[in-house]
């Protein structure tokens, strides 16, 4: 379970979060939504304790306040960042066991656990033929498992990812998502990410947090979330909400005409939504 | 536990292979330092012969009852001459190359050397200082290590400060400071050294350009205590500079105290530096052949590098002063001019390979 409760960051003298608050069951997996500049990474780097902050962050009840031992943190809270530095000539065994920097003395060696664990997380992400390779000779997809798989050898209850699929192809950003999500299933992790696409939010996630100006705008399920003149109002972009077999779908249109546009614009405000009913489909309209 | 998956079992785990020390690295380490210990102890003007010289050096050990064929002048000239010059090569190229490779690493920089944030310029300051105010004289010349200590001291310690800006202090901010620093050090000693006379000249270009011609047992243990306590640190920081690899951030998310780390590292890479340059001047180009070679051949885990730059870094040192002193003997070459002279190269060859890299 992961606790944020009314959690504020100031970065060069600017408030980039105003008391953000949220909470994720174990298991469960929450996407943090928003346009540019909203502060989702920011309220991710903050849970990894990476920035200076106010407010709580707790993970299974034990809380990790802003002077939390960097070792104790990294064994609650793994964090992926938007681009992972891969260091090339390091090989992907290497490259996990750092996952394992937590858990061993911090001047000693790995142990035979931090081994096991190593041998299991490989394995699990389909990387045991490339354990020897450096990280230099492996595709975007591959790195990003790599990546992913030095993060879950953190044995941390709760994931944080911002971005990951950013620069991976369609087929890999599913199989990432695909392979986090069978992960949870498995091991009961909870998972807080950040993500651009709202289709990959809306298929992947029990719940959507809408950031808008380091504020919470909306925060619920996807159908809930994603309505069209939500999305309008944040994102500036007109789309249409078809429903989905694993959730609402989102199709960027063209904007209507101008003259019609204002004519529906009071119309639709954001607030609670029915949930869109199969092959139903709304707009912004 | 939420997070943890079921364990394979040993066997399973044994099969990856994390980067660690084997035997099959240490092994060719310590044959290359011996045989560049034992060339470093036959080789010199006195005209020993080199098979004289191992048997009196095998005969001060327990046990093996070998009678020395040198007489006492042999026995002083290996013991009190090139035995301490050995052993000072030894310590310094050691803990030059270790500092380099824990800059390189600090710094995610493979370009990085020892001499990156200053304690070259300060030490040539702190030198020049100790000569020309003791007019090139003998008790200026005892004067020198402390100077030159001191200034490299001063120096990095400048860096750090001017460093800090109102963000904190990244790496890229403390490799710009040292820039400056080096340059504001460099020009206060040239601005000394062209107010003096030729034979303080002499001495000051004498120990820029490096060398452990001078070297005695004094001079040996005087900076025993910082290179051991400097390479001491360094190995034992050999797995943090491997979790640095990945950058502040994430090494931070991973439970590394970033910058606590970075402080510790370049605070015995800056003491162990400074105290070899204070005897033996400024050698260049030892921390980058060396730690950079050992990539070549050992892959690039912290883990082997670090102890491996220790064994490599001794025995190079020790190789460059044979050739200091034979190549056109009876004059002898700056040790300086030796190492660069193999180490410019090498260096551009790194700097293509970077590259590629990138």
């Amino acid at each position: 379970m992961l606790t944020v409760s009314r959690l504020c960051v100031d970065l060069g003298g600017r408030t980039v979060l105003h008391g953000v608050s949220a909470a994720v069951p174990t298991g469960g997996w929450l996407a943090v939504v928003g346009p540019n500049g909203a502060g989702k990474s920011t309220l991710l780097r903050a849970v990894a304790g990476l920035v200076e902050h106010r407010g709580s962050v707790e993970v299974g009840g034990l809380a990790l306040a802003p002077g939390t031992d960097r070792r104790r943190r990294a064994r609650a809270v793994a964090y992926v960042p938007q681009r992972s530095v891969l260091p090339p000539t390091m090989t992907v065994t290497d490259y996990v066991l750092l996952g394992r920097f937590a858990h061993h003395s911090y001047l000693g060696a790995e142990t035979s656990r931090d081994r096991r664990v190593t041998a299991a997380v490989v394995e699990r992400l389909g990387l045991a033929a490339l354990a020897g390779r450096p990280l230099g000779q492996l595709s975007g997809g591959e790195g990003q498992r790599a990546v992913l798989a030095r993060a879950l050898a953190q044995e941390a209850p709760v994931l944080v990812m911002d971005e990951p699929t950013t620069s991976l192809d369609m087929g890999h950003s599913q199989l990432v998502m695909e392979l986090t999500d069978e992960l949870r299933r498995e091991t009961g992790l909870t998972v807080l990410w950040t993500v651009h696409d709202l289709n990959l939010a809306a298929q992947y996630a029990d719940a959507v947090l809408l950031l808008h100006d380091g504020r919470v705008a909306t925060y619920g399920p996807a159908e809930q979330v994603l309505h069209p003149a939500t999305v309008s109002r944040y994102f500036g972009a007109t789309v249409e909400i078809v429903a989905g077999s694993h959730g609402p779908v989102v199709v960027p249109v063209r904007p209507l005409p101008r003259a019609a546009a204002y004519a529906g614009a009071g119309a639709a405000g954001p607030g609670p939504a029915e949930r869109p009913q199969p092959n139903e489909t709304r707009s912004s309209k | 536990m939420p997070g943890r998956l079921a364990l394979p079992d040993e066997g399973t785990a044994l099969q990856l292979q994390p980067a660690r020390l084997r035997a099959r690295h240490v092994l060719p380490a310590v044959a290359f330092l011996l045989v560049a210990a034992t060339a470093s102890l036959v080789t010199g003007p006195a005209g020993l012969s080199p098979f004289g010289v191992v048997e009196e050096v095998v005969s001060k050990l327990p046990l093996l009852h070998v009678h020395s064929p040198l007489g006492p002048t042999g026995s002083v000239v290996v013991w009190q001459l090139r035995m301490p010059e050995m052993v000072l090569g030894l310590l310094v190229g050691a803990v030059l190359a270790v500092s380099g490779a824990s800059y390189q690493g600090v710094f995610l920089n493979p370009l990085a050397d020892p001499y990156l944030l200053g304690v070259a310029s300060g030490a040539g300051l702190g030198a020049t200082l100790a000569i020309v105010s003791g007019g090139g004289t003998g008790s200026a010349t005892s004067a020198v290590p402390a100077a030159a200590f001191g200034g490299a001291v001063v120096a990095v310690a400048a860096t750090f400060a001017l460093s800090r800006s109102r963000h904190g202090r990244s790496t890229a901010s403390l490799i710009l400071a040292g820039v400056a620093v080096a340059a504001f050090f460099t020009a206060v000693q040239t601005f000394l050294m062209q107010e003096h006379s030729s034979i303080e000249l002499q001495a000051i270009y004498t120990w820029l350009l490096g060398g452990l011609s001078t070297a005695g047992w004094s001079q040996v243990l005087l900076v025993l205590p910082y290179i051991a306590a400097s390479s001491a640190v360094l190995v034992c920081s050999r797995r943090l500079l491997d979790t640095m690899s990945v950058g502040d951030e994430e090494a931070m998310a991973l439970g590394l105290s970033v910058r606590h780390a970075r402080l510790v590292v370049i605070g015995a890479a800056t003491l162990g530096t400074a105290a070899a340059v204070s005897v033996s001047g400024l050698i260049g180009f030892v921390g980058i052949i060396v730690p950079h070679a050992i990539r070549l051949l050992a892959g690039p885990s912290y883990r082997r590098l670090v102890p491996l730059s220790l064994l490599y870094g001794g025995g190079f040192l020790v190789l460059a002063d044979v050739v200091a002193r034979t190549a056109l003997s009876p004059q002898e070459v700056p040790l300086g001019v030796v190492t660069a002279f193999l180490g410019a190269p090498f260096f551009l060859v790194v700097l293509r390979q970077s590259r590629k890299l990138t």
